[in-house]
């Protein structure tokens, strides 16, 4: 098993950063994957601690100007790693003008995730910063749990407003209640409502695009002005508002009624993926 | 006592006080004839900080010991601390204090007791802050930084731009020292599972330093808490920073000087290394005290008459040996008195030789024998497999003879209880720092200014 990569473009380097600082916030620990293609980043919690799961894919050839990588076996030429991002990202950050950084995995003792770091120095002399950060190999029979999640047939898709205005919003109705009733349908509409007993909160948008969705044939086209709901965990989807730290250039919201809620953030080519299963009420 | 700083001055000066007060709780305030002195020590006596202002640094200083002179006969002029966070009202915004301060007086007003900071703005408008301080004894950290075998000095942008590598949470760096290179390295043994955190590492050319000066190869660690403190100084007065240092165990010296008008000097403890570790902890002597302890030893300086009380306290959990010198120190305001709390942190593991280096000629057993004669407590000191450890020091009082008793009894309850201690498992760590600067500071004190009351360091060979 190796890994060897280079990161020289200093856009690069902030964008990856910028990347896994999201991916840290949303999850302490994770799953990151590396194949000859792409490096993914993975979360999937069982049903009873949450259900969550976040799937994020980075292609590599879009940060890495070099890579070189060397999986388990020939027929299974991939690697999982089990990380704390938070470890990635800190290191990364003493990276913000350096001259290049190298990942490779390492073997002292234990296997670490070794980046290196050239920092630009005002003399001749090269000056390298090394962080070691500890991972925790994922041998080969638990990579079945790690598998892409299937895309439910969704409800209603939907594009999402600002997500820094949805972030205030939310931020408010986090200290009325616990939980959130995100609801939108197929005519560009979208609502976010909390209840108590005392009182009920809806923000409404309007205008809003609803990209077109793929559904077999046999299923006929549901009524653009029905609402699906999701009544999901308000903490957790302020917590997600808050991490970003990406322009993403789309923001899709897929709701299938009363089951789940798929948040699909799409920047260039980099995308990330968040499951966020319903509370029931 | 009073000093006018100039305009261009308010800058260091007041980072200065930035700088002691991301490092200790109050700063000591001592004009001297050789110019102001503020100085700070952190709770846990691992750090102290001294800078001196010369009188060139200032407009017009006059250290007011004429005036002490005439009030009551004594050569010292007056001493006294004040509250970092007091002090940092006047200073706190230093962008627009550098803006619009012309010029800063700092006077004593002894009729109300209140040390005031006149601000003289543009415009005429003037700010007056009155402190309270408390009149103590001066804190005075011995080193030796002319002495130690390497010497690294450095650009302030430098050692900032290494320290900014580390994550904010790190506690301490390791400084491994090597003829070919000199590497910066997270501090993590002391974490559960070293395995489990990151490892930080920076290497740097020694041509990348100013001035590298390898006397023995070492490894030293210490807290990054205070050297980012020190660097936000040295940054903002644009000057280097030269380390001195010698092994693990002993202190680190980080000096900042600028030719004429000032010098900071920082004592930093070191970790000892592991050798020195494992055999510590088989001695419950050499364990260090929590922090808190420390904390009321400085607290019973202060406040006199309530000292009992809190011995008592300190006693039930396993109080040191820096008590017991305390208690004796704080109903006289010697000015002369050193900061014996200071002097009496515990376990310093190092043999005599060290203290020799500092300028002690006497072999430890002489100096032993004259503090008897000075009728010095002296705290019975352990020897341990072969390795000296160094009793802290308890502070000398000329005049009272009745402290060495209690030392005593409080000292048999005191080991009994640390042994106690020692089997509970699950007790906080010992504190890994050796504030050895305070330690060996009194022995040499001694030596070096006669005219101070003596502070005597036994030695641990040869009682028990």
């Amino acid at each position: 098993m190796r890994f060897r990569g280079k990161l020289v473009e200093i856009g690069c380097i902030h964008h990856f950063t910028r990347v896994i600082g999201t991916v840290s916030k949303l999850i302490k620990q994770c799953v990151l994957r590396i194949t000859p293609a792409n490096w993914y980043f993975i979360l999937s919690e069982k049903l009873v601690n949450g259900g969550v799961q976040i799937w994020c894919d980075l292609p590599q050839g879009h940060f890495f100007d070099e890579y070189a990588m060397e999986g388990v076996c020939q027929e299974a030429n991939e690697i999982y790693l089990e990380l704390a991002p938070e470890n990635l990202v800190k290191a990364l950050k003493t990276a913000q003008n350096a001259k290049w950084i190298k990942i490779k995995l390492t073997k002292k003792n234990t296997p670490y995730l070794t980046v290196e770091v050239d920092l630009p120095t005002l003399s001749a002399h090269s000056r390298t910063v090394v962080h070691d950060i500890p991972v925790y190999v994922v041998p080969r029979r638990l990579w079945p749990e790690y598998e892409e999640p299937k895309l439910p047939d969704f409800d209603v898709s939907i594009v999402m407003p600002q997500l820094k205005l949805l972030r205030n919003i939310v931020d408010k109705m986090k200290n009325l209640s616990n939980y959130v009733a995100l609801s939108a349908n197929q005519n560009g509409e979208m609502k976010l409502m909390v209840e108590t007993d005392m009182v009920s909160v809806s923000t409404h948008f309007r205008d809003l695009l609803n990209p077109a969705v793929n559904r077999g044939d046999d299923s006929e086209e549901p009524d653009p002005e029905v609402f699906s709901e999701a009544r999901i965990d308000i903490r957790k989807l302020a917590q997600f508002l808050v991490g970003q730290q990406i322009n993403y250039t789309r923001v899709i919201c897929n709701i299938v009624h009363r089951r789940v809620v798929h948040f699909l953030l799409l920047h260039d080519d980099v995308s990330l993926q968040y499951f966020m299963p319903v509370v029931a009420s | 006592m009073k000093c006018v700083i100039p305009g261009v001055n308010i800058k260091v000066f007041g980072r200065a006080i930035h700088s002691l007060s991301k490092i200790g709780e109050e700063i000591y305030f001592e004009p001297q004839e050789d110019g102001l002195s503020l100085k700070t020590v952190n709770s846990s006596r691992s750090a102290y900080s001294c800078f001196l202002f010369a009188p060139s640094f200032f407009q017009d200083y006059d250290d007011g010991s004429g005036q002490i002179d005439s009030q009551d006969g004594e050569d010292n002029g007056l001493r006294c601390k004040i509250t970092v966070k007091s002090c940092l009202t006047v200073f706190r915004s230093m962008s627009t204090i550098e803006k619009t301060v012309e010029r800063c007086k700092i006077t004593l007003n002894m009729d109300d007791s209140r040390l005031v900071f006149m601000l003289y703005c543009k415009h005429g408008i003037v700010k007056t802050h009155n402190l309270a301080f408390i009149e103590c004894e001066t804190l005075q950290a011995v080193f030796s930084k002319d002495l130690t075998p390497n010497v690294l000095t450095a650009p302030a942008r430098l050692l900032c731009d290494v320290v900014m590598n580390f994550q904010t949470n790190q506690e301490e760096v390791s400084l491994i020292l090597s003829p070919e290179k000199v590497s910066f390295k997270n501090y993590i043994e002391d974490e559960p599972d070293p395995n489990k955190v990151m490892h930080t590492e920076l290497c740097l050319q020694p041509e990348e330093f100013d001035n590298c000066q390898v006397g023995v190869d070492t490894e030293v660690t210490f807290c990054l808490k205070e050297l980012r403190a020190i660097l936000a100084f040295a940054e903002v007065v644009g000057l280097p920073v030269s380390l001195h240092f010698e092994t693990a165990g002993r202190p680190i010296v980080l000096s900042i000087s600028s030719d004429a008008s000032f010098e900071a000097n920082f004592v930093l403890a070191t970790l000892a290394d592991a050798q020195t570790q494992t055999s510590g902890s088989q001695h419950p002597r050499s364990q260090l005290p929590s922090s808190s302890r420390y904390d009321m030893a400085s607290a019973t300086e202060i406040s006199g008459p309530t000292t009992t009380q809190e011995e008592e306290d300190m006693l039930d959990d396993d109080m040191d040996d820096e008590m017991l010198g305390h208690d004796e120190t704080m109903p006289s305001y010697t000015p002369s008195l050193q900061l014996d709390d200071l002097t009496a942190t515990a376990p310093i593991r190092k043999p005599a030789p060290s203290r020799n280096r500092q300028g002690s000629p006497q072999p430890s057993t002489s100096r032993l024998s004259e503090q008897t004669e000075r009728q010095t407590p002296t705290i019975p000191h352990r020897t341990t497999g072969g390795e000296q450890f160094a009793s802290p020091v308890i502070p000398n009082q000329n005049t009272n003879t009745k402290p060495m008793r209690i030392d005593v009894s409080l000292l048999e309850e005191d080991d009994d209880d640390e042994e106690e201690e020692e089997a509970v498992p699950g007790t906080p760590p010992s504190k890994k720092f050796r504030s050895m600067f305070f330690g060996s500071q009194a022995s040499t004190c001694t030596q070096l200014s006669q005219s101070v009351a003596p502070v005597l360091a036994c030695d641990t060979d040869d009682e028990d």
